[in-house]
């Protein structure tokens, strides 16, 4: 593949994700305490700070996406996405497989038809890959240093 | 590097910040802390303990005039948790508007024949329903599927604070009791949409 065809990929990769988190975020930040309810459905934080992660994250999650669409805050962007990626894979695991709890997932805000468990998990965990290749596949990044570039594809390239 | 984790802290502070305004301005705010439950059962349980008693209208006589003898009021349910007995003394009496905090496929399968549906995955897509109906004064009982379920207490918070509905109650042991005393309620539940 050209630079140019793995630029076109990486927008791509980011444009899906970006997507994705736009989508979810706004619906969140419209009706936030239907957000709250999921995450105190959870059981994970204390009943007291729903609202605040209710309040909070949603735009965490509004910001990163539009920083992962522009080339110049994409590792950010990324860096970002990939923490909270991981942080939902790790909540829906303890608390749907794990606790085994019926819950929805709350990814999408009111949108509380899709349960928590491993669809939800194996949904999060495609996003990962999908923004690692959005940075990994960004010309820029593949002319830097492993150490530059985001942490998985500083490893996979020192393998 | 340094370049990545200054513009991630920058986004995550604008963002939080954002976050916050938009709260703060928004018509219907959150607290930034929720309640703590008292007993199990939700803060915005404000006056619920202590229920009207609803006036029983004079019966009129064969000859149209109003008789003396008015008819003594049912007994007014007493302070402390919902329970069965209590909620049914509200059917009876129409003393309270019941809000079904459930999902569509739940309310489907059952619920109080007299309940305004509001489900707390869409409580403002709905809240028509009950503030074009229900005056802020009137006594509301919310309730979802029972044991942990967490619906109607979001569904009564919304409406205790961001509508101003003064007397809202959270029926704790919800549609499981109603489910498991089904037939003391049979009379007021409805099936379908």
């Amino acid at each position: 593949m050209t630079k140019q065809q793995l630029a076109i990929v990486s927008h791509v990769c980011a444009l899906g994700v970006a997507g994705v988190f736009l989508y979810a975020s706004l619906e969140k930040i419209w009706e936030p305490r239907q957000f709250a309810m999921d995450v105190t459905n959870f059981r994970i934080l204390p009943d007291a700070y729903a609202n605040l992660v209710a309040i909070i994250l949603p735009w965490w999650e509004l910001a990163a996406a539009i920083a992962l669409l522009i080339p110049a805050t994409r590792r950010a962007g990324a860096w970002v996405i990939s923490g909270m990626l991981v942080m939902f894979i790790g909540a829906v695991a303890y608390a749907a497989l794990y606790k085994g709890l019926h819950i929805s997932c709350g990814c999408f805000g009111k949108d509380g038809s899709t349960a928590a468990g491993w669809k939800t998990i194996g949904l999060d965990a495609f996003l990962l890959v999908v923004t690692f290749l959005s940075v990994r596949l960004m010309p820029e990044a593949s002319e830097r240093q492993p150490v530059e570039t985001f942490p998985a594809a500083a490893a996979s390239q020192g393998a | 590097m340094n370049k990545v984790m200054t513009q991630i802290i920058t986004l995550l502070v604008i963002a939080s910040a954002l976050g916050a305004a938009t709260n703060s301005i928004r018509p219907t705010s959150m607290p930034w802390m929720r309640a703590e439950r008292i007993n199990g059962s939700e803060a915005v349980t404000n006056t619920a303990t202590t229920p009207k008693v609803v006036p029983v209208e004079p019966k009129r006589a064969g000859s149209g005039s109003v008789a003396n003898a008015v008819e003594p009021a049912p007994a007014a349910p007493a302070a402390g948790p919902l329970t069965a007995e209590d909620v049914l003394l509200h059917l009876k009496n129409g003393s309270a508007r019941f809000v079904d905090a459930r999902e569509q496929h739940e309310w489907v399968e059952g619920h109080f024949r007299s309940a305004i549906h509001i489900p707390a995955s869409a409580i403002y897509a709905n809240i028509d329903r009950i503030v074009r109906e229900v005056p802020p004064n009137e006594k509301i009982i919310v309730y979802c599927g029972g044991g942990d379920c967490e619906a109607s207490h979001h569904v009564a918070d919304a409406l205790k604070n961001d509508f101003k509905y003064q007397d809202v109650t959270v029926y704790v042991k919800g549609w499981q009791e109603v489910d498991s005393k089904m037939s003391m309620f049979a009379s007021y539940v409805a099936k379908g949409d």
